[in-house]
């Protein structure tokens, strides 16, 4: 057997393991229901609960569900300051078990950008789907919008934070 | 001096300019850092304005957005689709999202800057528009078709844009880089300016730390110096102190001795302000301490004095007059002030330079008063306090001058008191000065106020009288003068006698007061040689007289008296046995050049030159001599003067000249002068004792023509008593005179005493006093006095004569 093989089956072994320790975690985790309306966020990788394949997938009422946030802020994308409602990030981590450093968040036209966990609680950043009260179509940037509160902290109004601030957010990575 | 001065300056401008260039450099240090801040700031933005929304990377998404809807257009459109409609739609509204990206934010104001890409941005949004009309029917393949033919000239459009986005992306980049590095250059020329400074500083600082060092050396030294000076200040603190203390241990001096001047002084300024004063100024002027503040004006001290009492306003007045002129004319005098309570103060005036000047008082009155005695003294005489010689002859001048003025006369009379030596030899000195100042106040006495009575010396009194009317007046007053010299004295219990002789002399002016001196001196001279007790007045041949006195003298001096002197002798007759008993011996002189003088003339000049001592002398040894050849029986009698028994031990000339003569004393009878016992004498009374226990006779010659008072009779024990010729001349008219006479004969007769009555010149005298019971007689009746060879002769005549009767 060549090394990748190896190497594969060993992991493969080493997440089954895993799986199998998890799986009374996993099984156990009935908190997380099955999305009823059309999925907007799915968010995989190293997370504990799941309603899926080792994803989360949300809709919109489940996110809303999820204690949400509101950040009032000005943007580069946006004239003047705007007023963002959303799931706070932090909460959406733990909700799904998310055990990891970063978060891979995959925008609807495939760009992708990573983002530190560690902002979410830090920063209190949202990932919003209202603005100004309302949803927001793909075409203005929906349905989901990282937003962090530029306007509270100097540093969050420079191209590392506004790179992060992705929109018509598809999915997120945990790793 | 001047180049340290120069020096400092130097450093010190140095200095100063280091100061405001660090002053610069440090507000450059701040104004740049400041700025190199705001630059930071700015950079920072800037840094910030680059990382801010990439536009190209938003056209570059919006380009593969664009690709991917087209793609899943096409992909609806193949048969099986492979595409759905949501995904199409979906693609769709990614790309409006992205138009609207296009338009708005950074990416507008890019699109606005470059006109195609606004073209660009507006093409494709009105193609996104109009697929938008018919996007909810897509999946029908025309309109999918269509979407595809609207958007493919889009493609190159959008790469175009992003192309330019890029474009402009870089060329913000480069800009912004520009910008950067511009800011970069100032930052970096900022932070060389900087280390500059820092150098420039450092530089500053070291050069500071140079001058400082170098001021730190010259601080030292200065501060050596300032030791130094600093000691040498002590120094001189010390001899300050020591210069004061001196100042102070003088000016103490200074004090003491001011205070202790016997005159008074004042010290004024140019103002006429009292500066200095002493205590002896309080004293003589009564003034207090207060009184005498230094300030006070010179008006003001002579109004303290008035005030005080020292004077009156008048004299005040007079001393300020005098005393402003001194200060006027700056001269210096001295001033005579009399104070009220008689004293007299002598004010001695100073200008000093710089307009003041300094005066001392001196209290004079006792030198005056000394002065005054002087002048006295040296114009009177001290024992009487008449004026003297001086005196009397300025006084005498003036009297003339005055008297001469209106027309009267003046006299000057010349007294002398009798036989005053004798009162002086006997009764002593003190009586006998007692005994002038008692014949001066009688003579004051006696004389009128204007007349001036003077002591010449001795016992010579002068009297000047003016404002005679004639010499009447002059003679009253001789006469009373006379009179009142001639009454007793009783001086230290002893009753003493004197009389004057006055020479007079009157004048009415025309003469010289020296000569009118002399003339009563040689008037005066005169009445001595008349027997004293006498005035005289003054005669032009007296003179004369005077002149041949002063022969006399001389030559009675130096006469050879054997040669030029002689003896004759008057018989002294015995009454009841008509015998010679004695011969009077009589002196007389037969001068070569002036012939005969008489007796009357030379015994006197004798007595007064004391030449009567060798006379006397000479005279008893020519008696003892003649005793010799005469008969046993017969004495010789030989006068005695007074002067003999003063100036001489006559007892023992009579003594020896007796021994060297051989001669028995009893055939020597001596012959006394009543005037002799005027003088109460011890001595005399002793020697008349012994001369007769010699075994002489003594007899009392003149009884009665002086002041013998009868106890004289009895206490010098005399065996003769001669009555004066006075008594017997009027003896046969006066029996006044008869009555004394025979009471001087009962008197002698009764004390055992001879009488001899002198001067018997007739019968009827003889008769008269031999009735009375007088012993003896002599006279012309009987003899005039006959030289020695007649005597024999003579004898033999009055033998035969009474043999004969």
């Amino acid at each position: 057997m060549s090394t990748t093989q190896k190497f594969i089956r060993g992991w493969t072994a080493a997440l089954a393991a895993l799986m199998l320790l998890a799986a009374p975690v996993l099984a156990q985790d009935a908190t997380l229901p099955n999305p009823e309306g059309d999925v907007i966020l799915t968010i995989d990788g190293k997370v504990g609960a799941t309603n899926g394949e080792g994803v989360a997938d949300f809709d919109l009422a489940m996110l809303e569900n999820l204690k949400s946030g509101k950040i009032t802020t000005t943007t580069p994308w946006f004239n003047g300051p705007v007023e963002f409602e959303g799931v706070l990030l932090a909460d959406l981590m733990e909700s799904v078990k998310a055990d990891g450093q970063e978060v891979v968040v995959t925008a609807l036209n495939d760009y992708q950008a990573p983002v530190p966990i560690a902002d979410f609680a830090q920063y209190g950043a949202i990932l919003a789907y209202k603005r100004d009260g309302n949803y927001m179509p793909v075409s203005d940037k929906g349905p989901l919008f990282i937003i962090y509160p530029y306007d509270s902290d100097v540093e969050l109004s420079t191209q590392k934070f506004y790179s992060r601030s992705v929109w018509q957010v598809r999915r997120l990575t945990v790793r | 001096m001047s180049a340290s001065a120069a020096e400092t300056s130097g450093r010190r401008t140095a200095s100063r300019v280091v100061q405001t260039v660090l002053t610069i450099c440090i507000v450059a240090l701040a104004v740049s850092a400041l700025y190199i801040s705001v630059l930071a700031f700015k950079r920072q933005e800037a840094l910030s304005q680059i990382f801010r929304y990439n536009i190209a990377f938003s056209a570059s998404q919006g380009m593969n957005e664009l690709l991917r809807f087209r793609q899943r257009l096409a992909g609806m459109l193949v048969d099986p689709p492979q595409a759905t409609k949501q995904d199409v739609s979906l693609r769709y509204q990614i790309l409006v999202s992205r138009m609207d990206l296009f338009q708005s934010g950074e990416f507008l104001g890019f699109v606005t800057e470059v006109p195609d890409s606004r073209e660009a941005v507006e093409e494709m949004a009105s193609v996104v528009r109009r697929i938008g009309t018919f996007i909810d029917d897509i999946d029908k393949p025309e309109n999918a078709q269509l979407a595809l033919e609207l958007t493919e000239p889009l493609e190159r459009k959008m790469i175009a844009l992003a192309s330019q986005s890029n474009e402009y992306g870089a060329t913000a980049q480069a800009r912004d880089q520009r910008e950067l590095l511009r800011l970069h250059w100032i930052f970096s020329i900022l932070a060389l300016g900087l280390v500059l400074s820092g150098f420039i500083f450092v530089a500053m600082l070291r050069w500071q730390h140079r001058l400082q060092i170098s001021v730190q050396r010259r601080l030292k030294a200065t501060n050596e110096d300032l030791l130094r000076t600093r000691a040498e200040l002590a120094e001189s603190a010390a001899a300050a102190r020591r210069a004061n203390e001196e100042l102070i241990t003088q000016n103490l001096l200074f004090n003491t001795a001011l205070n202790n001047m016997s005159h008074g002084l004042c010290m004024f300024d140019a103002h006429q302000k009292l500066i200095v004063s002493n205590q002896k100024m309080e004293s003589i002027y009564g003034l207090s301490s207060d009184q005498l503040k230094p300030g006070l004006s010179f008006p003001d001290l002579l109004d303290s004095m008035v005030a005080a009492g020292a004077h009156d306003r008048d004299e005040a007045e007079r001393i300020s007059a005098l005393q402003s002129a001194l200060i006027r004319q700056n001269r210096s005098n001295t001033l005579i002030q009399e104070l009220d309570d008689g004293r007299t103060i002598l004010i001695s005036h100073q200008p000093m330079k710089g307009g003041g000047w300094v005066a001392t008082y001196e209290d004079i009155t006792e030198r005056h008063k000394a002065q005054a005695q002087v002048a006295y003294m040296a114009r009177h005489d001290t024992l009487t306090d008449l004026p003297n010689r001086l005196m009397m002859r300025e006084r005498l001048e003036e009297i003339l001058r005055l008297s001469s003025e209106r027309a009267l006369s003046t006299a000057v009379m010349c007294i002398d008191l009798d036989n005053f030596k004798g009162i002086n030899d006997t009764l002593g000195h003190p009586a006998g000065d007692a005994l002038l100042r008692e014949v001066a106040r009688r003579i004051k006495a006696t004389v009128r106020e204007t007349d001036v009575v003077a002591r010449l010396g001795g016992d010579e009194f002068v009297v000047v009288q003016g404002n005679l009317d004639g010499s009447d007046q002059a003679v009253n007053l001789v006469k009373r003068l006379i009179a009142v010299i001639d009454e007793p004295y009783l001086i230290d219990g002893h009753q003493v006698l004197t009389g004057a002789s006055i020479g007079i002399v009157a004048t009415t002016g025309g003469e010289e007061a020296d000569d009118l001196l002399m003339q009563a001196d040689v008037a005066l001279y005169q009445a001595k040689a008349d027997g004293r007790g006498v005035y005289r007045f003054y005669e032009p041949d007296m003179n004369k007289r005077l002149q041949r006195r002063r022969t006399l003298e001389t030559e009675l001096r130096a006469a050879n008296l054997d040669e030029q002197f002689y003896l004759v002798f008057q018989p002294i007759i015995d009454l009841d046995a008509n015998k010679v008993t004695t011969f009077e011996a009589l002196l007389r002189w037969r001068h070569p050049v002036h012939g005969e003088v008489s007796p009357d003339e030379f015994i006197p000049i004798a007595e007064d030159t004391g030449a009567i001592v060798p006379l006397g002398e000479w005279v008893l040894r020519q008696v003892c001599l003649e005793l010799k050849s005469l008969p046993e029986s017969i004495c010789i009698a030989a006068n005695l003067s007074p002067m003999q028994f003063k100036r001489d031990d006559i007892v023992e000339t009579v003594a020896r000249v007796l021994v060297e003569t051989d001669t028995p004393a009893h055939r020597l009878e001596l012959e006394i002068t009543e005037t002799l016992l005027l003088e109460d004498n011890r001595k005399l009374h002793v020697d008349l004792k012994r001369l007769r226990k010699l075994g002489s006779r003594i007899s009392l010659d003149d009884f009665g023509t002086g002041y013998s008072s009868l106890s004289y009779l009895q206490r010098f024990a005399f065996d003769k008593v001669k009555i004066d010729r006075l008594f017997i001349k009027d003896i046969a008219k006066s029996a006044d005179q008869a009555a004394i006479v025979q009471t001087i004969v009962n008197l002698a007769f009764t004390l055992g005493m001879t009488t001899v009555v002198e001067g018997v010149e007739t019968e009827e005298q003889l008769r008269i006093i031999r009735a009375m019971g007088c012993d003896e007689a002599q006279g012309h009746l009987f003899s005039k006095p006959i030289p020695s060879d007649a005597i024999v002769g003579y004898l033999a005549e009055h033998e035969r004569k009474r043999t004969a009767a």
